[in-house]
């Protein structure tokens, strides 16, 4: 197949997409259970074929080395490369690869929902058909292609040997007096950040962000450096934070605890496989493995996240993160915002 | 003019000596290079500005739109401007005290103050952090125990404020001035100073009136240089600018890839004024540099060391040493034998699972693999490339003007033109025809020569301009040929030249990590990037772990490089 | 027939003062002859020669090599210098750093394909004629500057080339070592019979090498001839200058002839012919002293009174006197064998009409 893909390019692509499309065609008539295991089947065999499936992820280096340890045990015969990065990145790496039709990325998993509803709409996204794709919560698949494939919380985090008694429990507890000067939060490094500013005034009320700049925050670039310098000690508390970057420092015994706030805000990992792929039945596979139960449970079993499933051990309810709504933020919003924050923190 | 002359013999076209022969086939060459050149320098920047101008420029209006955008300009230049004069002055200095060192710590004394440059930017303000954050910095909580300043709670430094990042990032570029001035020292031999202080002046004398006069080329040239890196420059505003909510316009570029959907016409109109300003600076540097032949000092390399040797300049490098290298790589190895960047000095929980982990990892074999190759790959092209377009722009009448002048431009363009920026324009480039390398090893190869052919060109016509030409016309006297008198004349006299630029831009590819990220694929990770994905999301411990990898592999390339180039030569002179 | 030929050479450097270094000149070196370029420093002599070496593109003229254009700027030839068979001694020497003497001066022979064994020999003797054998394995930073001028001279030598072109070859080297290698030189020059341009400030080194002197001046040729003729006759005053004739005397037509030193006296028929102010320039060696009291002499000689002695120099076996002459200083220099005078005393000078070089709009009209 590989062969044929450098020599007949044109042509491989060509009976590939019959491919897909026969199998797509078939699962989506199928009259029967036991076709649709057939026409999966059929799937299971052409990616088998192609050999090897792209992944892009914006997830953490340790949430995507799980998976992709996972898929390499559930598919050996498929082999899985896997590029980490941050979500503007990959997203023009991924523009760009569609654009100028190069080999690239066959499954893509960003926080950048808005990007996978466009691609939906412009039908450049496959449409699921695994088993785990019927069973999953039609809640989590948007446009019949975008699927949710885990939520994380966002949290409020501290250092245990600088708080021992009374710790912060809600967004409310950070203007406590004792933390000025103590506290951490971060930059607007992307639009969830945003939201989250914009979520915090709407729900903590109009003058928060100002009373929040009072106590002098530091402010990161980020989860990952706030982490850091919150086990160091550098900072007591911290506002802003997903618990993946938490997690993997308390495995290295820092003294980090972490807090999910009431209320509070999450946001989702959306996931697609995009259609110009060359390697579409793969991406089919990985997908389903991603939504599989073994999939899920790599995803989220440690506790870092919650899973759309609700047999995941380990995980956290879905239905108690309230996803931040990507909608509301088109880049007038966010150009605005920016300027109004900046007005406040700088 | 005799009436023998105006026969009409025609033109001399062709034969050894005509004009075609002379001076049309010469230029085929110089074309095709300028052709080449000038597609991979110009095309992507062409796809990069072209997004700025669309729709009559409405991304400068955005751009004006941004909250503090004046703020952030003018901080960008400032912050450029104080520490490109700081690296000035150190690097000057550190020159001038490595010129004064006493024969038995000489040769080492010369290496160490490049030695910062074998310490990623990320690794060094990473470690700089380590040592400097106000509450649990080591140094600082060295620095505490200290009877006058044991009242304190947090200090006495903190490393979050603009002072702090002059200060680091002038460090940082200060060993580019070193490089430049060091050389420019070095070619000068003594016998100059010797003369000056044989009229009767002191040594600070003559510094100031013969040394510093003669090494201005040197300085203009390294001045220049540092500015542009510093206007590009963005690790340490990044990392230590947020807390004091200092923005650059890079951190402004870096901010919008990480919000969707990502405006590149904003990003290439950021980039413009530090196009602009790398323009700039460049006609500045040609104008205040004039005629090159001016600076070129007979180089009747003296025989005599009639240096005057001072200790005190030992104690200077060492210290320069210390500060720069030394605490940074100590507070990395520390961070990078614990659990998790602690901020406790307490040595019971040390551990080695980092480095482990770290070394078992195959994608970061793979990477360090593919940075080697690709680096090694680009700087076997780069050398010989660059080597050519300067010694075209040596060349006074030779070749065709417009040539020329193309080379000179496109020897300057990637200098002036961020990575982090020119990673965009490359990736827009390579994704698409007529030249569609992406997600292959070529195009990190193709990358890596884009960005470096500047310096590549610039470093190895300092080289040439010192090397002078009187060496290459009395080869040519004796009837050496154009291959005998580059393979035994001009390339050995400019060997450690050529080797210190292949040094040079070994350590610079093998920390690249900006535009690596946008053309980079899965199986084509270079070692920056790998830091850079740990760094966004990992633990520190692992990113001091990369980065002492990196340090150990960059010892091992410029050692490499230093051999081939100069081992002999070292000896010789 | 001509070895080396140019004709109307013009070479005008590129900048901004746009220096014309190289003015039309013509210059013809016959076969086996040594022409010496004589000129003050900065008028040309260098460029002139890297012209006929091919380092630089004139901007109009001819260069013809033993028969052969190399260079013909109306049809834009210039034949590149390494095809050219010559010999260049550098005036900075410009010796490869990175070389050892040895290798410096077997380059040549490389260059031209010559057989390792008789490359070390070649090396081995002219090495020895520019006394330099022992130093075959050093490097030239390891060298005085006169031994590596020497250096400089033996690689030009060694390939035995058909041109030389020395560019103030023996500069640098002691008296005794300068008349040494020049004699070698002179000696090489019969033997191998080698054509060449030899560039020097020196004007003995001129005469005593030179078939024939050309003089330079601001980029052109002021006067080319044999060494006698232009040490007996410069043409013009420039030349006469530059050959450090000290005395001169700015003559008027005024009912006779006054200059600065006073009246002009003696036997002033040749000067009949002339009515237009004249320049005479006389060596000291040429004048003549006498007491101050005695009368000029009758004939054949031009004579100036009421000079004074303001200071005599002994130097070996001649005598510097200083004098002052009607308020003009002017030189003699005298054998000593001849009676002394002492600061101070009154002298009238004389010199003979051979000894006087008069000019005329700056032409010589003496003899
Ligand atoms: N590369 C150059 N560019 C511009 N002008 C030059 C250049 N080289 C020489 N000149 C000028 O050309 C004139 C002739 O220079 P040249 O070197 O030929 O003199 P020269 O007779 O050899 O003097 P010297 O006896 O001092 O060596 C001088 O006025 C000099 O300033
Ligand atoms: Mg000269």
């Amino acid at each position: 197949m590989k062969q044929l893909d450098t020599i007949l390019p044109g042509l491989g692509r060509f009976a590939l997409a019959t491919a897909v499309l026969a199998t797509t065609l078939t699962a989506a008539f199928a009259p029967s259970s036991v076709s649709a295991q057939q026409s999966w089947n059929n799937v299971l065999a052409a990616a088998k074929k192609e050999g090897k499936v792209v992944l892009y992820s914006a997830t953490p280096p340790s949430l995507g080395n799980r998976l992709v340890a996972g898929f390499k045990k559930a598919y050996p015969d498929i082999d899985i490369e896997f590029t980490r990065g941050p979500s503007g990145e990959i997203l023009t790496k991924v523009g760009q690869e569609q654009s100028g039709g190069v080999d690239g990325a066959d499954v893509f998993i960003s926080t950048e929902l808005e990007w996978f509803r466009a691609r939906a709409k412009e039908g450049k996204l496959l449409k699921p058909v695994g088993p785990e794709a019927a069973t999953w919560p039609a809640k989590y698949i948007r446009e019949g292609s975008v699927i949710t494939a885990g939520l994380e919380p966002l949290t409020i985090v501290y250092n245990t040997k600088l708080i021992g008694a009374n710790p912060p429990t809600s967004y409310a507890d950070m203007l406590r007096p004792e933390y000025k000067g103590r506290l951490g939060t971060s930059e607007l490094a992307s639009t969830l950040l945003i939201a989250w500013y914009d979520w915090l005034e709407k729900t903590q009320g109009k003058d928060y962000l100002q009373k929040l700049r009072a106590q002098n925050p530091k402010l990161y670039n980020g989860t990952t450096p706030l982490a850091q310098s919150l086990a160091a000690g550098e900072i007591a508390v911290g506002a802003f934070g997903n618990i993946t970057a938490f997690k993997t420092l308390m495995d290295q015994g820092a003294p980090v605890k972490y807090v999910l706030p009431n209320p509070g805000l999450g946001f989702e990992y959306a996931m697609g496989g995009l259609a110009w792929s060359r390697r579409p039945n793969a991406a089919l596979v990985l997908m389903d493995y991603v939504m599989s139960k073994a999939g899920q449970t790599a995803w989220s079993g440690t506790g870092e996240g919650a899973s759309p499933r609700t047999d995941v051990p380990g995980a956290i309810p879905a239905a108690a993160i309230t996803a931040w709504d990507s909608s509301a933020y088109p880049p007038e919003v966010v150009n605005k915002y920016r300027a109004y924050w900046s007005g406040i923190f700088k | 003019m005799s009436a023998e002359n105006t026969s009409s013999k025609g033109l001399a076209w062709w034969g050894a000596g005509g004009l075609l022969r002379r001076q049309v086939a010469p230029q085929i060459g110089w074309l095709l290079i300028v052709i080449v050149v000038g597609f991979a320098v110009v095309w992507p920047i062409v796809q990069l500005q072209y997004r700025a101008f669309i729709d009559g420029g409405s991304a400068f209006t955005r751009m004006g739109e941004l909250p503090r955008i004046g703020d952030t300009v003018r901080t960008t230049v400032i912050l450029a401007f104080m520490s490109s004069a700081l690296a000035v002055l150190v690097g000057t200095f550190l020159a001038w005290c490595a010129s004064l060192l006493p024969r038995r710590v000489q040769k080492f004394g010369e290496l160490a103050p490049l030695l910062p440059l074998i310490v990623p930017a990320v690794a060094a303000v990473t470690g700089w952090i380590f040592l400097l954050s106000p509450k649990v910095g080591y140094l600082n909580m060295m620095l505490r125990q200290l009877p006058l300043l044991s009242g304190l709670e947090e200090g006495p430094f903190d490393i979050y404020t603009v002072k702090w990042i002059v200060l680091i990032t002038g460090m940082l570029l200060s060993s580019f001035v070193y490089v430049f001035v060091h050389t420019g020292l070095k070619n000068m031999g003594q016998e100059l100073e010797a003369a000056a202080a044989a009229c009767g002046a002191s040594p600070v004398r003559i510094l100031f009136t013969v040394t510093l006069p003669l090494l201005r080329p040197s300085i203009i040239f390294a001045a220049g240089v540092v500015f542009l890196l510093g206007m590009g420059q963005f690790t340490a505003p990044l990392l230590l600018g947020r807390t004091s909510r200092i923005d650059v316009l890079t951190t402004e570029m870096f901010h919008l890839t990480l919000r969707y959907p990502i405006d590149y016409g904003l990003g290439a109109a950021l980039g413009f004024p530090i196009l602009i300003a790398g323009f700039i600076v460049v006609m500045l540097q040609k104008l205040a540099l004039g005629e090159q032949r001016r600076y070129v000092v007979v180089s009747a390399r003296s025989k005599y060391d009639a240096r005057s040797t001072r200790w005190w300049a030992a104690g200077v490098i060492g210290l320069y040493l210390l500060v720069t290298t030394v605490l940074p790589l100590l507070a990395l190895t520390y961070v990078s034998l614990s659990p998790f960047w602690s901020g406790s000095l307490v040595m019971t929980e040390l551990t080695t699972r980092h480095w482990k982990s770290v070394l078992d990892n195959p994608v970061l074999v793979n990477a360090v693999w593919t940075s080697i190759k690709t680096s090694v790959i680009a700087i076997a092209i780069l050398i010989p490339l660059g080597f050519g377009m300067a010694f075209a722009l040596l060349q006074s009448t030779r070749i065709f003007k417009p040539i020329r002048m193309a080379i000179d431009f496109l020897a300057t363009l990637p200098m002036a033109v961020p990575a982090s920026l020119m990673g965009f324009g490359l990736l827009f480039a390579y994704t698409r025809p007529p030249i569609q390398i992406y997600g292959t090893a070529a195009v990190l190869v193709v990358t890596y020569i884009t960005l470096m052919i500047g310096h590549s060109t610039r470093l190895q016509f300092t080289t040439l301009v010192a090397t002078g030409q009187e060496f290459l016309e009395a080869s040519k006297a004796c009837g050496g040929g154009a291959l005998r008198s580059l393979l035994q004349i001009l390339l050995p006299l400019c060997r450690k030249g050529i080797g210190a630029t292949a040094a040079l831009t070994f350590v610079l590819l093998f920390h690249e990590f900006s535009a690596s990220l946008m053309v980079r694929s899965a199986r084509t990770q270079v070692i920056g990037s790998v830091m850079y994905d740990v760094w966004t999301g990992g633990v520190y411990s692992e990113v001091a772990v990369l980065a002492l990898i990196m340090v150990l592999v960059t010892v091992i390339g410029v050692m490499i490089a230093v051999w081939i180039g100069g081992s002999e030569s070292l000896k010789k002179i | 027939m001509q070895e080396l030929k140019v004709e109307a050479l013009v070479k005008q450097y590129p900048g901004r003062d746009k220096v014309i270094a190289v003015n039309n000149v013509d210059i013809e070196v016959q076969a086996g002859e040594m022409l010496v370029l004589l000129g003050p420093s900065g008028c040309g002599k260098t460029t002139l020669l890297r012209c006929v070496a091919g380092l630089e593109d004139a901007q109009q003229g001819k260069i013809t090599l033993e028969g052969k254009a190399v260079f013909d700027a109306s049809i834009q030839f210039n034949q590149p210098t390494h095809l050219r068979d010559i010999g260049m001694v550098f005036q900075n020497y410009s010796l490869w750093p990175h070389m050892t003497v040895q290798r410096n001066v077997e380059y040549p022979l490389r260059a031209r394909g010559v057989a390792a064994s008789e490359r070390d020999k070649r090396v081995k003797d002219v090495l020895e004629v520019v006394q330099c054998g022992h130093l075959t394995d050093r490097l030239p930073a390891m060298l005085s500057g006169g031994q590596q001028q020497r250096i400089a001279l033996a690689r030009a030598l060694a390939p035995k080339p058909k041109i030389m072109l020395l560019d103030e070859p023996l500069s640098n080297l002691d008296a005794l070592l300068r008349v040494e290698l020049r004699a070698h030189l002179r000696a090489i020059h019969r033997e191998v019979g080698f054509t060449g341009i030899y560039v020097t400030h020196d004007q003995i080194e001129a005469f005593n090498l030179g078939t024939r002197v050309a003089v330079m001046r601001a980029g052109k040729i002021e006067q080319l001839g044999t060494a006698r003729e232009v040490y007996d006759r410069p043409a013009t005053e420039y030349v006469a200058k530059f050959l450090g004739i000290r005395n001169v005397l700015a003559l008027k037509a005024e009912g006779g002839w006054m200059s600065d030193a006073g009246r002009l006296e003696g036997d002033l028929g040749i000067l009949s012919a002339h009515k237009g102010p004249l320049q005479m320039y006389v060596r000291p060696d040429a004048v003549h002293m006498s007491a101050g009291g005695e009368a000029a002499p009758s004939g054949g000689s031009f004579s100036l009174g009421g000079g004074r002695v303001v200071d005599a120099l002994y130097s070996g076996g001649e005598i510097d006197y200083v004098l002052d002459v009607g308020g003009q200083t002017l030189y003699v220099s005298t054998h000593s064998a001849k009676t002394a005078f002492n600061p101070g005393d009154a002298v009238r000078v004389n010199f003979a009409h051979r000894d006087a070089l008069i000019y005329s709009n700056d032409k010589l009209v003496s003899g």
